[in-house]
Order: C-alpha cells, then structure tokens, then sequence
C-alpha cells in the first residue's frame, strides 16, 4: 500500500520540485484548512456539543453540590463528593456488583462465544443459518430483553418456574428476580444472551482467516481434532480472545437499561451498580453533584480499559 | 475424513438446537403471546394460541399510543440516520483526501468519541439540553445521535483511503473538485460501506433507550422502547398487550437484520471498535 501510494502520487510527476516546499507553506496550509472546513465542521459541530459538552459537564459537575433545579446554586465543592463516596455504603456495594458483573458477563460471553465459533467453524451444513440465529439477539432493543425476561422469570406465572415444575424440579424455581442471591447472576445470565453474539463473531472472522493448510499439516502429522484445536487454532487465537475479554469488559461497564428495567437496582441494592446509583442521585435524590461524581469513576474505568484496548490492541486502519 | 464429519454433526447439531431454542423460544413466545388473549395466557403460559386474537395489537395503537411512539421513532431515526450519513462522509472525505495540517490529531479526537459510554453523559446532558430549551423536543435526540458520527467516519475514511489512487486521479484530470470528486465518484464507491453504516445506526437510533428516557418528559414525545416500558408500567397484569408492544418494537429491527444480513456482518467488525 505505502509503495503504490510513493508510485502514484501526482507531485511526483510533475515537472518542479517544489511541491514539499508548497505544502508546508503557511499559504499553503491556510488553504488546506479553508478547503476542508466545510466538509469537517458539520460532524465535528454535533460531535463537541452533544457528546463533547455533555463529558465536560460530567467532570466538572462531579465537583460541585447541586440540587440540579438553579444554575445559580451550582457550589464548587472540591473533592467533597468523592469523600462522601468513602462513606457511601452503597456505591461501594455498586462498585462490588459492577466488578461482580464485569468478571460474569466477560467470563460467560467469551467461553459462549468461543465455543459456538469454533463449532460453526467446523462448517457442517446449516452452519450459516446457525450463525444467523445466533447473531439475532444482538439486534434486539435492550428494553424489549429485558421486559421479555422479567415477564418469563415471574414468580406468579412466567415461564421459567412452571418450567422447572414440569421437568420435575421444582425446588429450582423461586423469585428470580426478588431474591437478592439470584438477581445478579440472572441478570448476567440475561446479557449473555443478549451479547454474546458480537464476540461469537469477532472470534468466527479470526478463524476464517486461519489458513486451511495449517490444519491439514496437522492432521497429515497424526492430529486429531481435539489435538488441532488445543495445538494450531487457539494459540492463534490469543490475541483475539485477549481483546475479546477487553472489549466485554469496557461493554460491561455499560449495564444500566437491564438493571432498570428488571429490577430498578432492587432488591433493597442488591442488583444497584453505578451507572442506576448514579441515576438515582441525580433525578431522585436531586443530587447531581454527587451523581455526577459517581459517572467520573464509572468514566475513569472505562477509559483505563478503552486506553489499553487502544494501545494493544488496534494495529490495524482497515478492517 | 467423511466418518469424522458424520460425528461432528451428531455432536454438535444438538448444540446447535439447544442454543438457537434458548434463543428463538422467548421471541416466539413473545409473538404468540400476544396473539392470544389475558385469559387465555393466564390458562396456559406455554400453549399456542388456538385462533389468532388481534385485540392486544388494537389497544395498544388505539389506546396505548403505540401509533405515537412508532411514529416518533420513525421520524427520529430516519433523520438521525440520514443526517449521520451526510455528516460522516463530509468528515471522512476531508480527513481522507484533503491534505492539512493536524489531520491525524483531529482524526484521534473524533475517535476519542467510541469510548464515551453514553450513560455517564446523561446527568450533565439533560441540564445541557436544559439550557438549550430542548427537553421533550425530538431535536434534542436527533442532534445527540448526530454526535455519534465517529463510528461513520472512521469506517468511511478508510473506505475512501482504500479508493485506487489511478480513479482520484482521472477524476481530477477531467477537471473534478472536491464536491464533484465525493459526490460523483466517491459515494458511488462507497455504497457497500454506506449501507452498513446506515444498518448499525438504525439499530443504534431505534434501540436507544438511555437518552429518550432521560430526555423526553412528556409521553406524547416517546420512543418506541420507553413506550414499551410505559406500556409495561400502565398495563401490569396484561401480558398479552405488553407482547404485543414488545412485538411491534422487534419488529422493524428484525427485519432489517434478516434482510441485510450480509452488510449487517460485515459492519459487526467494524462495530467491535466501538468499544
């Protein structure tokens, strides 16, 4: 790519050599910009006031007290809500439950999706249509997942208990959602489903790209199927089951609309994780300060993760 | 080599069945529930209904607003989705063809935008739109999407890098500017990539559920998946008008899942970036 760009690029045909000498030239560049501003200033318009500002906000109110009704009573506070955080019983069972969450969900997506990638691999009829299915959960609205799974996990009537009655066991059943020993794995349970499919495929473009020959040297040598997986194609997929477990993990920061909507964070906290703590101080509590404060160390998080996938993990431009 | 075949279909076909069941049996129970009536789900969870009742599907357009809030999300995703197109293959021409200064630096800080998970923006954002007197406008969702043009951008500025320099350059013999160079050859081009992108923000737009819900205070302005939470609010004990939202808000992302499958696939690399 590098070389057929030296070859085609049109100042090297043409007959001055002061092209290097033009484009670095204040003229020059003043130009350049006035050129590109048009094409550049509607995205970069939308992309500073309503992603960019509303970031800013986050960090700057995280230091503030507010009640959120007058900007005349935003108070610069310092580092007041985050020693009010020490305190806080509750963002530090939050912070248990997100990291609870964040080792279950990325534990459980990636083994999910490992494993069907590597059985669809296999390339046995209907494989296609197989992944087709698999892939469709991602699609649906969060809302709809979590509606659909609280109405299937009710106590009173549901799917999942007369389920475990009908097959005989139904010690198994219970309240799902209401017994604060179960809500956090169902949840978890309940986004798998939802995600696991994103991951299935990250996986299942890696393995196409393993050449054929690799695996018919190894089975020319004596390997079995089990030997070629263990020996050829999973040592060549580390780098992708790293990033994998990376990329679930920053999404899994993400969890609010499932805990929302099944459970409102209940029973008494037993499923809050930040983002719904954070949410309920800022527009229940009507304290925005401290909710935002809350929001600075979910982003820190984040960042600390997206920084690393980032840096490891994105060699590549092209996909 | 034909008998390990044969074995690895019996093995993993019932895998295969088992995972495509846990996924398709609650949507299928989703649909024919709520195509039965209250009675007749309370009778039997599990059963298929015995004749099709469409009465769930009356009441929640009729009375449960359904109609608004399809009609809202409608019209905010064909704007949002639209406005992201034209917005992103600007940006992404400029940052792929024009030389100037800082472009790559520029480049980064639009990418800084795939890390922003949205819900630690939704505090501040509110009091933002706020002040900008947009709370319960649609024009505050739409301008919020438009700020996710990065996903668009990075994915066509590297289509166009990717255009044969031998193209660009017999369009710029024949006189071409920039405008004519992107609209007549470029966008073209990239009509693969356009419609994969235009795919994911769908989803994006027609699910989000964060933003509408903190946003938009008056239920008349609702989208899709907060009407479906207010219908889940309104009608408690009536799970088969509840299917029947769930139902309707599947739907139109199902289908277009199922018809373009193919840039939906190729578009899911591209989206794993997003971080």
């Amino acid at each position: 790519m590098a070389s057929s760009r030296l070859v085609h690029e049109p100042e090297a045909t043409m007959p001055s050599g002061s092209a290097e000498a033009r484009r670095t030239g204040f003229a020059y560049q003043a130009r350049a910009w006035l050129l590109a501003a048009p094409f550049l200033a509607p995205a970069l318009l939308f992309y500073i006031l309503f992603m960019l500002v509303p970031m800013v906000g986050t960090l700057a109110l995280g230091f503030t007290e507010w009640t959120g009704f007058n900007f005349a009573d935003i108070r610069f506070v310092g580092f007041d809500n985050f020693a009010e955080m020490r305190e806080d019983p509750i963002f530090w069972l939050s912070l248990r439950h997100n990291l609870v969450f964040l080792v279950g969900a990325i534990t459980l997506k990636t083994l999910v999706a490992l494993l069907l990638a590597l059985a669809l691999d296999q390339r046995i009829p209907f494989s296609n249509l197989f992944r087709g299915v698999f892939l469709m959960p991602t699609v649906i609205s969060l809302v709809v997942v979590g509606i659909v799974f609280r109405l299937a996990l009710s106590p009173s009537l549901g799917l999942v208990n007369p389920f475990f009655n009908a097959i005989g066991l139904p010690f198994l059943g219970g309240d799902w959602l209401g017994d604060p020993n179960r809500v956090l794995p169902v949840i978890i349970l309940v986004d798998t489903w939802h995600g696991f499919g994103l991951y299935m495929f990250l996986f299942i473009s890696r393995l196409v790209s393993i050449s054929p020959e690799l695996h018919e040297a190894a089975f020319v040598d004596g390997a079995n199927l089990r030997q070629d997986i263990w020996h050829i194609t999973l040592p060549l997929l580390k780098p992708t089951i790293a990033m994998v477990l990376l990329l679930a993990a920053i999404d899994s920061l993400k969890i609010f609309a499932h805990v929302y909507i099944m459970t409102r964070g209940g029973p008494s906290h037993a499923s809050e994780v930040l983002s719904s703590w954070a949410y309920f101080q800022a527009f229940t509590a009507n304290k925005v300060g401290y909710g935002n404060a809350i929001l600075i160390v979910l982003l820190v998080i984040t960042f600390i993760l997206a920084y690393i996938q980032v840096t490891r993990f994105q060699p590549k431009e092209e996909y | 080599m034909q008998r390990s075949k044969l074995l690895q279909m019996i093995l993993l076909y019932p895998v295969f069945l088992l995972v495509s069941a846990t996924i398709l049996y609650p949507l299928a129970w989703m649909v024919y529930s709520s195509l039965k009536s209250d009675a007749a789900i309370f009778q039997d969870v599990f059963a298929l209904p015995d004749s099709l009742f469409f009465g769930n599907y009356r009441t929640v357009f009729v009375e449960g607003g359904m109609g608004i809030y399809f009609r809202n999300s409608i019209v905010i995703s064909v704007i949002s989705v639209a406005g992201l197109l034209l917005l992103c293959a600007l940006a992404a021409y400029a940052l792929a063809q024009i030389d100037f200064k800082g472009k790559n630096a520029l480049y980064l800080f639009i990418l800084l935008g795939l890390m922003i998970p949205p819900q630690a923006l939704i505090i501040s954002g509110f009091k933002w739109i706020a002040v900008l007197k947009l709370v319960s406008s649609h024009w505050a969702l739409i301008f919020t999407y438009f700020g996710w043009a990065s996903f668009g951008i990075m994915v066509l500025r590297s289509f166009f890098q990717s255009i044969p320099k031998e193209i660009i350059d017999a369009a710029r013999i024949d006189g071409a500017g920039h405008w004519q160079m992107l609209i007549r050859i470029m966008l073209p081009l990239a009509r693969p990539s356009i419609s994969t992108i235009a795919i994911f923000y769908f989803m994006w737009v027609w699910n989000d559920f964060i933003y509408p819900l903190v946003y938009m205070q008056d239920e008349a302005k609702y989208t899709v998946p907060l009407g479906i939470m207010f219908l889940n609010g309104r009608y408690r004990v009536q799970w088969g008008l509840q299917m029947a939202g769930l139902a309707v808000a599947t739907i139109p992302p199902l289908l277009i899942y199922i018809i373009f499958q193919r840039q939906f696939i190729r578009g899911l690399l591209a989206g794993a970036l997003k971080g």
